[in-house]
C-alpha cells in the first residue's frame, strides 16, 4: 500500500473508530431505562389511595365494636377444643383443634392417616398489633355492625352475629361469636354477589381441655427476630422495600427476620398485612432470580403470568387453588407474595408487584445494539 | 465467627465466587457488620454505574470527527533533511510558507508516518474503547451468586398461614398448603 493510501486508510479507520465509540458510549444506556420506577426516595410507604374512605362510611356498631373486642381477648385466654371444618365452593377440610391458653393450639387434621398433631404456638406473632390493631384494621376499611337477625346457634352455642359492610355498603363477612364467651365460632367470606365464598367454623365446640390431651412439642420456629420500626428502616436503608402498608388498606401487623441459614442461606423478612379480612404476606430475600430459580419454580407449579403491566412467577389464584404465591425480583431482593383469602387474589397481587416493579430484562449490551442505539439516538430516530 | 471477607466482598459482589464459598460468605455477611456493611457499599456502587443516564453526543461531534484528519497532530522532533538540520521550513509542521520555493526532497517525513501511526492508533484504541463500553453494562450487572429462592417457597407459604391463623378474627380454619395439582378434579362440596 503507497504512503498517502496508507494514510488515508488509518485516518479512515480512526475516525471509523471514533464513530463506532461514540455511538456506542450514546447508546450505552437504553432510552427506555428511565429509572422513573418510583423507587427513588422510597420510604416504604405505599400511596394510600386506594383506601377505602373511612368517613363516608356511617359510623361502627359500637355494640358489634365491643363484641368483637372481647372475642380477640376469649382467643387468646380461654381453653376449648372442637372440629373445625373449613368450607370453600371446592372443597372442605376438618381437624380437631384444642387451645390451651398459654401454649398454643393443638391441631389434628381428619382423613390424614399418620399426620401427626401440630402445636401453634401462642404469642408469637402481633410485633406490630395488639389484640386491638387487627380491629382497628378492620375498622379502618369495613363498617362493622351488629346484625341480630343473624344469630343463630353454632356447635350447638347461641352466637351473636356481626357483619363487616365496605364503603359501598357491600356485605364482606359474617361473623358469629359464642354468647357466653365471645369466642369465634364461625366466620364467612362473602364475594361482591352475596354468596358465600368461604366459611370456617366449629361443628362441635366445648371449653376447656380435654382430659388425656398430649401437647405435642413445637416444630422450631426460624422466624426467630421480631422487627420494630427501627429495624424496617434500618432494612430500607440496605436495600430491602420493607413497607408499612400495602395497596388495598393493607396495614403491616407483623415483622420478622429468619437469620441466614435458617430458611435461606440468606435472612429472610415476613412481613404481614391486613386489611381486616384478607391477610398478605410480603417475603423478601436479598438476591435475584436465575435460570436455575426458575427451573425450580415451574417444577413447583408457578407459571410466568402478567399481573398488570409486570410479570412475575404465579402459583394459585384460582377457585380450585386459593392460595397464591407470587415470585419476583425487584431492585436486588427476590421478593414473594402470599395471600390466601383475598377476593381476586391476583388483582392484590398485581398491586403489590406494580408497587415494587420487577427488574426489567437487561438490555442488550452487544456492541452493536448500543451503536445501533447511540445512532438512532443521533440522527433522532427511536432507539 | 469466621473471618472477614476482606477482598473476597468485591467478588461476593459481582457474583464471581462459586456457589459454596458464596454461601458461606453470605452466612458470615449476616452476622459481621463490617462486612455487611462492606457489601452494601459495593453494591450500591454496582447499582450506581447501572443506573448512570445515556450519554448525549455534543452537539459537534460530527464536525469535531471530521475535522480529525486535518489536525495538526502536534509538534513531532525535528529530523534532519538534505541540506540541513536545522528546523524544517513550515514549522513542524512541515508546510511551506507561502510564496517560498520548494525545498529540496524530503525522505518521509516522520510527521506523515506518526499521522498513520496516530490515525491507526486512534482506531484501534476507539475501538477498544467502544467494545469497553458496550461490555461495561455486562460487568457492572453481573448475576450475583445468590441463595435459590425456588426450594423455599413452600416453607413461606406455610410461614404466612401459620402467621395468618395467628391473627384474631382468623377463624378456626386450617389450609392446605403444600402445592396442589390444579388439573387434579376437586369434587364441590355441598354447603353444611
Amino acid at each position: 500500500m503507497s504512503r498517502p493510501a496508507a494514510l488515508v486508510a488509518g485516518s479512515v479507520a480512526g475516525l471509523l473508530g471514533l464513530a463506532v465509540a461514540g455511538l456506542a458510549a450514546v447508546g450505552s444506556v437504553p432510552a427506555a431505562s428511565s429509572g422513573a420506577d418510583g423507587w427513588s426516595g422510597w420510604t416504604g410507604r405505599i400511596d394510600t389511595a386506594s383506601v377505602s374512605d373511612k368517613a363516608a362510611m356511617t359510623p361502627d356498631d359500637d355494640v358489634a365494636v365491643a363484641l368483637l373486642q372481647r372475642s380477640a381477648r376469649a382467643a387468646s385466654t380461654l381453653a376449648y377444643s372442637g372440629r373445625a371444618v373449613t368450607w370453600t365452593r371446592y372443597g372442605s377440610s376438618t381437624t380437631s383443634i384444642t387451645h390451651v391458653p398459654g401454649t398454643g393450639t393443638i391441631s389434628l387434621p381428619d382423613g390424614a392417616p399418620g399426620t401427626q398433631a401440630t402445636l401453634a404456638p401462642d404469642g408469637r406473632s402481633n410485633s406490630f398489633a395488639d389484640d386491638g390493631r387487627p380491629l382497628a384494621v378492620l375498622q379502618d376499611n369495613f363498617r362493622v355492625l351488629r346484625e341480630a337477625e343473624l344469630d343463630t346457634a353454632v356447635a350447638g352455642r347461641p352466637a351473636d352475629a356481626v357483619v363487616a359492610v365496605d364503603a359501598d355498603g357491600v356485605l364482606d363477612a359474617r361473623y358469629w361469636l359464642d354468647h357466653a364467651t365471645g369466642l369465634l365460632l364461625r366466620k364467612e367470606l362473602l364475594d361482591p354477589k352475596g354468596l358465600v365464598r368461604s366459611r370456617t367454623g366449629f361443628e362441635t365446640f366445648s371449653l376447656g381441655v380435654p382430659a388425656g390431651t398430649v401437647v405435642p412439642a413445637a416444630a422450631p420456629d426460624p422466624w426467630t427476630e421480631q422487627l420494630t420500626t427501627a429495624s424496617l428502616v434500618a432494612a430500607r436503608t440496605h436495600g430491602c422495600a420493607c413497607p408499612d402498608s400495602l395497596p388495598g388498606g393493607l396495614a403491616l401487623l407483623d415483622a420478622r427476620r429468619a437469620p441466614a441459614g435458617a430458611v435461606s442461606s440468606a435472612p429472610v423478612v415476613h412481613q404481614l398485612f391486613s386489611d381486616g379480612l384478607t391477610t398478605v404476606s410480603l417475603f423478601s430475600i436479598q438476591g435475584a432470580l436465575g435460570a436455575d430459580d426458575a427451573a425450580g419454580l415451574a417444577a413447583r407449579g408457578f407459571a410466568r403470568r402478567q399481573l398488570g403491566e409486570h410479570y412475575a412467577w404465579v402459583r394459585g389464584g384460582t377457585p380450585q387453588m386459593p392460595t397464591t404465591t407470587v415470585v419476583w425480583a425487584s431492585h436486588d431482593y427476590v421478593l414473594t407474595l402470599v395471600s390466601d383469602n383475598a377476593i381476586d387474589p391476583l388483582r392484590t397481587a398485581g398491586a403489590v408487584v406494580a408497587a415494587f416493579p420487577p427488574v426489567p430484562d437487561p438490555p442488550d449490551s452487544s456492541l452493536w445494539a448500543r451503536v445501533a442505539r447511540g445512532w438512532h439516538r443521533i440522527t433522532g430516530g427511536t432507539p | 465467627m469466621s473471618r472477614c471477607l476482606g477482598p473476597r466482598i468485591a467478588d461476593l459482589a459481582d457474583g464471581r465466587l462459586a456457589a459454596a464459598e458464596a454461601e458461606k460468605a453470605f452466612a458470615h455477611v449476616a452476622v459481621c457488620a463490617t462486612c455487611h456493611d462492606a457489601l452494601v457499599a459495593q453494591r450500591a456502587v454496582i447499582s450506581r454505574l447501572d443506573t448512570v443516564g445515556p450519554v448525549e453526543p455534543p452537539t459537534d461531534l460530527v464536525a469535531r470527527l471530521v475535522g480529525i484528519s486535518s489536525t495538526d497532530p502536534g509538534p513531532v522532533p525535528a529530523i534532519p533533511v538534505q541540506g540541513g538540520a536545522g528546523p524544517r521550513p513550515g514549522g513542524a509542521t512541515g508546510r511551506r510558507p507561502a510564496g517560498s520555493a520548494p525545498g529540496p526532497v524530503r525522505p518521509p517525513s516522520r510527521g506523515r508516518r506518526g499521522r498513520i501511526v496516530l490515525a491507526s492508533a486512534a482506531g484501534a484504541a476507539a475501538l477498544a474503547v467502544a467494545v469497553v463500553v458496550g461490555g461495561s453494562s455486562a460487568l457492572t450487572s453481573a448475576v450475583v451468586s445468590r441463595p435459590s429462592v425456588a426450594p423455599v417457597v413452600d416453607t413461606l407459604t406455610a410461614e404466612h398461614v401459620a402467621s395468618a391463623d395467628q391473627m384474631p378474627f382468623a377463624g378456626p380454619r386450617i389450609e392446605t398448603v403444600s402445592y396442589v395439582d390444579p388439573s387434579a378434579s376437586v369434587s364441590p362440596t355441598p354447603v353444611p
